[in-house]
């Protein structure tokens, strides 16, 4: 097992996880734009957490809001708090899985959405995430994504140290930049088509990228991912 | 789905492409009523945003082309901005039907720079879809009956290629009948 699965982490956060959200209303707003959910496209909330994108997602009129989406969170305390908060319309489930080990079936999602999540995964299980993403979307689907970006105010810079030294402590990696996010995501067969940065609350970079169209490459990338995913799997049990 | 095909066009839908309108585009896009499988965008080279480049170069005819004119009426001292979207083959009916819906005396075309200040798009590629707010959007009835129409994205290397109904969904549009006037030869 490469490094200890950060739930319990996540699973402390949970309860007091609100506060912070403010902070991360204009990234996620950002994302939505970009994503432009269709009713008919199958959603994946992405590391839902306590359902800060999933709240912001139910509040969308409705031929703006997914028909069907899954919230995956790998801790239960997180979604605890997500279900008392009643974020989940009608067709909409949430699940505790392991991001980079996803419980779907190759090629049946139209839209992943993943609001601050791939910046706290360590390297590794951030690239399984990605591939993870590639397997699910079905041909013409794509992803959305926020992370931490460069902050370009002082009060953003000092929020950054702020949380990074509060942070420090659990091992984890608060509003770390993936200055090879670009990279990372062509890596794993999806293309990056766009990038807006916020700076309003946490600074942040949100991308929209569309995943694989040719089968020849998907299913090259689907041998990778297999065993990837099988490896992941094994250690989330 | 198959993609609607006009002229030598190359169509993608501009879900996957966010990258080929402008951010105005964009955000309305968000917030458009519209089936966005319906809307497709085509890559073109900046050198023929033009309508009448454009048609030459990719066959698009020009009864499936729509402009957009911005326009720019006072009353009392108050401007009044406007973007009227009439079909290539006509022209607005700026002085008449315009500047009486406008309510205003006198009517003309906004000038290019101000155009592009305001709009947040380039020039050759102003679109009725994003238009700032407290701008009226005016779209004459003929664009409506077109079942495919090519309109600006916002940026001079693409086009957005819409059924033309769907810009009457658009937040604030207008429709009027007689908005163009066929002219003679293109």
């Amino acid at each position: 097992m490469p490094a200890p699965a950060p739930t319990a982490v996540w699973d402390g956060l949970a309860a007091g996880y609100r506060w912070q959200e403010p902070l991360e209303a204009a990234s996620l707003r950002t994302l939505v734009r970009l994503a432009l959910p269709r009713p008919h496209d199958v959603t994946v909330d992405l590391g839902c957490g306590p359902g800060t994108l999933t709240g912001r997602l139910a509040a969308l009129p409705t031929w703006r809001r997914p028909r069907r989406l899954l919230a995956v969170d790998s801790s239960p305390a997180m979604l605890a708090v997500l279900r008392r908060r009643e974020v989940l319309r009608a067709g909409w489930t949430a699940v505790r899985a392991d991001v980079g080990a996803l419980p779907l079936a190759d090629a049946s999602v139209d839209l992943v959405l993943c609001g601050w999540l791939l910046h706290v995964l360590g390297d590794g299980e951030r690239h399984r995430t990605l591939c993870e993403v590639s397997r699910v979307l079905a041909p013409g689907g794509r992803v959305a994504l926020a992370v931490p970006g460069r902050p370009r105010t002082p009060p953003g810079r000092a929020l950054r140290s702020a949380l990074a030294r509060a942070t420090t402590r659990h091992g984890s990696h608060a509003l770390r930049q993936l200055p090879d996010l670009t990279r990372e995501l062509a890596a794993a067969g999806l293309v990056q088509r766009v990038e807006h940065h916020t700076g309003c609350g946490y600074a942040s970079r949100v991308v929209l990228a569309a995943g694989p169209v040719t089968t020849g490459r998907a299913r090259s990338l689907l041998s990778i991912t297999r065993s990837a995913r099988d490896g992941g799997s094994q250690a989330a049990r | 789905m198959t993609a609607p095909v006009l002229g030598s066009l190359t169509t993608e839908p501009v879900l996957r492409r966010p990258d080929l309108v402008a951010p105005a585009v964009l955000g309305a896009l968000h917030s458009w009523e519209v089936d966005l499988d319906q809307v497709l965008v085509a890559e073109i080279d900046p050198d023929l945003a033009d309508t009448a480049a454009l048609s030459a170069a990719h066959h698009v005819p020009l009864s499936a082309s729509a402009n957009c004119v911005v326009v720019l009426g006072r009353r009392e001292g108050v401007e009044r901005l406007a973007g009227c979207v009439v079909l290539a083959t006509t022209r607005a009916d700026v002085n008449g039907l315009v500047k009486r819906t406008l309510d205003v005396r006198k009517c003309s075309f906004l000038a290019m720079d101000r155009a592009v200040a305001e709009t947040g798009m380039e020039f050759g590629g102003i679109t009725p879809v994003g238009l700032p707010t407290g701008w009226r959007t005016l779209v004459d009835a003929a664009v409506l009956d077109v079942p495919v129409v090519v309109v600006g994205s916002g940026l001079r290397r693409s086009k957005l290629v819409l059924p033309g109904a769907a810009l009457a969904g658009l937040a604030g549009a207008q429709v009027l009948t007689g908005l163009g006037i066929p002219t003679t030869g293109a």
